[in-house]
């Protein structure tokens, strides 16, 4: 039976890669683990492997292709002669779920997804407006979106050059309009004594013999740790329904040159506090060398940011889709430190966020 | 294959380009100084400094090897890689 190789995340704020070139000609053999191609995004390159052994049938894309995260990319098979699964061409195996965008597109105008032609995985708000566009399509008189939609807005009179986003920008348009479209994020602050956290990590380092300061990744083991006693920290609403997720994947900003990347530790609760320290450190080398795995820039269930190396004294982190609670450390500031939480007010309350943060202040507190 | 003054020059230039995306003075910058106690990288810089090392001169540094020792400032970055190779 063949197998398919998916498209992967390279990072989280890209939803297409480019396939940028094919490493093993069709009829191979190929085996588990050996890169059949690369992908690349405008910061990273990316090898795609096979998890199964057997024979390349066929590449769904050309090289130069953009590819949506998460498609068909290759088909691997027991034999060299045995046949591609049907319909699974580059462009026909896509499926019609439209973006939230897209969604909110879709009811103002009265349109079914099946609708709308699509050449992406997802069906996108800029495939809607293309067949609003061209089919003269009229709003329906009653139909009210939950926010501002795109098309409400004239474009801006000053001139301009228009370009199109990039991937990085349109992965960031992505995250922002999740914050804004779906969650109902509220920010608290407390203030807080930073020596304790200073000695502590100071004689972890010095204990493990570290170069690096292991304090941002203390903290962000402490939330991983209060997210264990506090599972709606870990959680989020969808549709109605609340989802506690079962892991705690920790997501944590790294910024690499001008790519900020949410990078994440799945199953942290799983660890303990030394090892998460080193594969944090390791993911962070991994991201700033564009060589984030899949599962490694996705999935994200808790998130924590720190802008403390620039200097920023406060900040207000924007929620990651699907992610109720984003823990923000800043920098000491004469001798005041503070921590800052934007939450999903949906699930959690200011309350509820402030409790969180106090836990975090003490680093040997119990929890 | 650089010699370790060619190393060092270019470990140097990297760290004041690190300094100066952190809003730091370069000016009074040292070969000896280590950079992590004098403040001048964070431990995000001195990562990305290591990832450029590996990068820009072809090897993958064991993470048992990434010490003060080793990698506390740029003399002694310029040495131990000079040495590896």
């Amino acid at each position: 039976m063949p197998f398919p190789i998916r498209t992967p995340r390279v990072n989280n704020n890209d939803d297409a890669v480019r396939l940028s070139a094919i490493l093993v000609q069709r009829g191979t053999e190929v085996r588990a683990g050996d890169p059949v191609c690369e992908v690349e995004t405008d910061k990273a390159t990316f090898s795609v492997e096979t998890e199964h052994g057997g024979y390349l049938l066929q590449c769904l894309a050309n090289v130069g292709d953009s590819v949506e995260v998460g498609s068909i990319l290759a088909w691997i098979g027991d034999s060299a002669s045995e046949a591609v699964p049907k319909q699974t061409s580059h462009q026909s195996q896509q499926t019609v779920e439209p973006t939230l965008k897209a969604a909110l597109l879709l009811a103002q105008y009265g349109l079914k997804a099946d609708q709308v032609p699509t050449a992406a995985g997802r069906l996108r708000a800029e495939d809607v407006e293309d067949y609003i566009r061209t089919h003269k399509v009229e709003p329906r008189s009653s139909a009210k979106t939950a926010t501002p939609s795109m098309t409400a807005f004239p474009p801006p009179e000053v001139a301009s050059n228009i370009e199109p986003l990039d991937m990085l920008e349109r992965g960031m348009l992505r995250t922002v309009e999740w914050h804004r479209d779906e969650a109902v994020p509220g920010y608290v602050e407390i203030a807080y004594d930073p020596e304790p956290w200073e000695l502590y990590a100071a004689a972890f380092q010095k204990e493990q013999r570290t170069l690096l300061s292991p304090l941002l990744g203390l903290l962000a083991y402490r939330l991983v740790k209060l997210c264990r006693t506090n599972p709606k920290l870990n959680a989020t609403v969808h549709d109605g329904k609340k989802y506690l997720y079962r892991p705690v994947n920790l997501g944590f900003t790294i910024q690499s040159g001008s790519a900020l990347y949410l990078a994440v530790l799945t199953s942290a609760e799983e660890m303990s506090e030394k090892d998460f320290v080193n594969k944090l450190a390791d993911l962070q080398k991994q991201a700033m060398k564009g060589r984030l795995q899949p599962s490694q820039s996705s999935g994200a269930t808790v998130g924590f940011t720190s802008m403390a190396r620039w200097n920023v004294a406060r900040h207000q982190p924007v929620l990651p889709p699907h992610v109720s609670f984003m823990v923000a450390h800043s920098a000491t500031v004469q001798g005041l430190a503070a921590f800052g939480a934007t939450y999903d007010h949906r699930l959690l309350t200011g309350a509820d966020a402030v409790i969180a943060l106090n836990s975090l202040k003490d680093p040997q507190g119990e929890i | 294959m650089k010699s370790e003054v060619e190393l060092r020059a270019g470990i140097r230039a990297k760290v004041i380009q690190l300094c100066r995306a952190l809003g730091k003075k370069t000016t009074d910058i040292k070969d000896d100084d280590i950079l992590l106690e004098k403040g001048l990288l964070d431990s995000a810089s001195v990562l990305e400094l290591i990832v450029w090392l590996e990068e820009d001169n072809g090897v993958e540094l064991d993470p048992g090897e990434l010490s003060l020792d080793n990698f506390g400032s740029i003399s002694r970055m310029a040495s131990f890689l000079a040495v590896q190779r």
